[in-house]
């Protein structure tokens, strides 16, 4: 099969952006020129990750790539089914629309060479989280994106807040880095193998591969529990999930706001995906074929119950919160608390309602950070109660504002209504009504926190002076367009389909085991082995 | 008979000590104070997390991994069963390569908390609620 080059090129070319991006500043000192040329790698990049999915949903099989030409055991690959496709095209897409943003937000800031240079690196690191088919490859992915996280978050390197917050979040990460490092080791020493298709081979009895008594001499069962263990401490981290939110109030509002959005809508989905991944293909706990199956009451136990403290905690915080940023933050812990708890179910709908909700999410806080920024921006503060109405003076922020709120409370017919619909399908079919409950409780609760911002940022005293005709420029609709585009489209009829296929490859890890097997004999043999 | 008891002896002597030092730095990282002791501790606790991956290869009464040529009486089981896996050891080698680039940020982080609070003490750098 020819190889799919669009794979890979998409995290190569970021990184190449983000290195050459301070290296023209040597040469060129115009902010505009950065501005552009940050838009046309966006760009590029959403093409080719779009390239990808369209391959892959064309193929109707997941997508394998060797780098430098090594079969699977042997080198990293990798290995791009509809779901990764999927949530690395969604990521591209949200990145433009924060590009687009933070011509308007950045416009006169020296910095924003780095700015830009730090901003590819977290996308690449993203696609690469997502695209990876190695468990070792996705530490150093992880790492990728964490170190653009920190620098982002400390970019007001002067500002008390941004700094101390940065370290929190930098120390505890290099933390959480080294403790999947070890999860990563462990793995290896169990299986005998990093790549995620052999790892999840080896799970599954019935699949037998040439010289797999080479690779898998360990002690299997006993590594997968501590490997597991270890690697959600790593992900929920990521995620920003209790009992492992403790940095994400203070890191994701001391950003830049582009950046605020970035890490609210995106950065966090990347512990949600990886905690998926492990649990459904590389280890298979909730797939009746592996001989993990019998952990799966554990992880149900355990991951919905986080989940659940998530929602509920998070959204009574948002109630005491008078900082708009803060707010916003603590809404994505209870939302990616609700996502967590429905991929713990094990089923497929619940993994379905799981993805819809991370793309419903994505969009609804980009949006709401976004806009809830301009207001930011002109009234000078962060406290909900001293926010001047931008949106009596623009009418697209008022409407972001209002919509992106409503999208994520679940009001219909926005696309978080319909997130939402499906997690409540998933708990009632798997009988969880104590789940039902958290999920109407936390977005009832959750609804009066956003109505406060709503309130003073839309309803309140309108802005006067010099800085409100900033609210008013083109680069504000540019970006706001598309989010609010996705908002609408985002409901069953148009990504029922999409997100059906997602779940499907997702929950059915065989295609990926046979297509990792599939890559590893042909070179044993010299010769394609029909797909 | 003797050495192999003290290969044994030796090995489990370092798998204990990589652990205790691996829990000292855990409580130098919660329950100290400073900054650059924290710091000092996350390196500490990397470099023991990375020697246990290269323990982790180590086989007792090992070969080095290398085949000079291919010989037909090799016994290619046996081979993979008793020399030194390099893997771990390559994976260490990214693992520190990537511990330096997140270690120098945060020493750079360290030196701006100082430049800007005066001091290292997180009791008193303390502004944000969690």
């Amino acid at each position: 099969m020819e190889p799919v080059h669009s794979v890979a090129t998409a995290p190569a070319l970021l990184v190449a952006v983000a290195f050459a991006l301070p290296l023209m500043h040597l040469k060129v000192k115009t902010a505009r020129v950065f501005h552009d040329a940050s838009l046309a790698a966006a760009l590029a990049a959403l093409a080719l990750t779009l390239h990808a999915y369209a391959h892959v949903l064309k193929r109707g099989s997941p997508v394998l790539y060797r780098m430098g030409g090594w079969p699977p055991p042997l080198g990293i690959v990798y290995e791009v089914d509809a779901f990764s496709a999927l949530l690395a095209a969604y990521t591209a897409l949200i990145i433009v629309s924060v590009v687009i943003y933070s011509r308007w937000y950045l416009r006169d800031d020296p910095g924003v060479p780095y700015y830009y240079a730090l901003l590819f690196g977290l996308e690449a690191g993203l696609l690469g989280i997502y695209y990876t088919g190695d468990v070792f490859n996705l530490f150093v992915m992880i790492e990728v994106l964490g170190i653009a996280c920190y620098g982002l978050v400390a970019y007001y390197r002067s500002s008390r807040e941004a700094v101390e917050a940065a370290f929190k979040y930098a120390f505890f990460g290099a933390l959480a880095g080294l403790v999947y490092f070890l999860a990563a080791v462990l793995t290896y020493s169990g299986f005998g193998s990093l790549t995620m298709g052999f790892v999840a081979a080896t799970s599954r009895p019935q699949f037998r591969y040439p010289y797999a008594e080479i690779f898998a001499w360990g002690n299997v069962v006993g590594a997968v529990v501590l490997v597991l263990a270890l690697a959600h401490w790593t992900f929920t981290f990521k995620a920003g999930v209790f009992p492992n939110h403790f940095w994400l109030p203070d890191a994701h509002p001391a950003a830049p706001t582009p950046i605020s959005a970035v890490l609210s809508g995106l950065v966090v989905n990347a512990g949600a995906y990886a905690s998926m991944r492990f649990l459904y293909t590389v280890f298979g706990v909730y797939d009746p074929l592996s001989i993990f199956h019998e952990l799966s009451p554990y992880f149900t136990t355990v991951l919905s119950a986080v989940g659940a403290i998530s929602a509920i905690f998070a959204s009574l915080m948002m109630l005491i919160q008078k900082d708009a940023k803060r707010l916003i933050a603590y809404s994505t812990i209870m939302h990616l608390g609700l996502i967590f708890t429905g991929f713990s179910l094990g089923t497929e709908l619940g993994v379905r309602a799981a993805t819809y909700h991370i793309l419903t999410h994505a969009a609804g806080k980009a949006l709401l950070f976004m806009s809830v920024g301009v207001a930011i921006e002109i009234s000078g503060t962060r406290r909900i109660s001293e926010l001047k109405a931008v949106g009596r003076l623009s009418p697209v922020v008022g409407a972001s504002i209002v919509l992106s709120s409503l999208s994520l409370v679940g009001l219909p017919p926005l696309g978080g209504f319909f997130s939402k619909f499906s997690l409540y399908q998933a708990f009632i079919e798997t009988g969880r009504f104590e789940l039902v409950a958290v999920l109407l409780v936390s977005s009832g609760i959750a609804l009066l926190g956003y109505l406060k911002v709503v309130q003073s940022a839309v309803f309140g005293v309108p802005p006067a002076g010099e800085e409100v005709r900033r609210a008013r420029e083109g680069a504000i609709w540019a970006s706001f367009l598309p989010l609010l585009v996705l908002l609408i489209a985002l409901n069953p009829p148009l990504v029922g389909e999409l997100l059906s296929r997602a779940s499907g490859s997702l929950v059915h890890a065989e295609g990926y085991i046979i297509e990792a097997l599939r890559s590893f004999m042909e070179y044993l043999w010299g010769t394609p082995v029909g797909g | 008979m003797s050495t192999s008891t003290l290969e044994v002896f030796l090995l489990v002597l370092t798998l204990y000590s990589l652990l205790a030092t691996a829990g000292v730095s855990i409580y130098g990282i919660v329950a100290r104070p400073s900054i650059a002791k924290k710091i000092i501790s996350l390196t500490i606790l990397g470099d023991a997390l990375n020697v246990l991956a290269i323990f982790i290869g180590f086989r007792v009464y090992s070969v080095p991994p290398v085949l000079l040529g291919f010989d037909a009486d090799v016994d290619l089981m046996e081979f993979a069963r008793t020399a030194v896996d390099p893997l771990p050891q390559a994976l260490v080698l990214t693992a520190i390569v990537i511990g330096l680039a997140v270690n120098l940020f945060l020493v750079f982080l360290a030196l701006q908390v100082y430049r800007l609070y005066g001091t290292l003490d997180t009791r008193r750098t303390r502004e944000l609620r969690g």
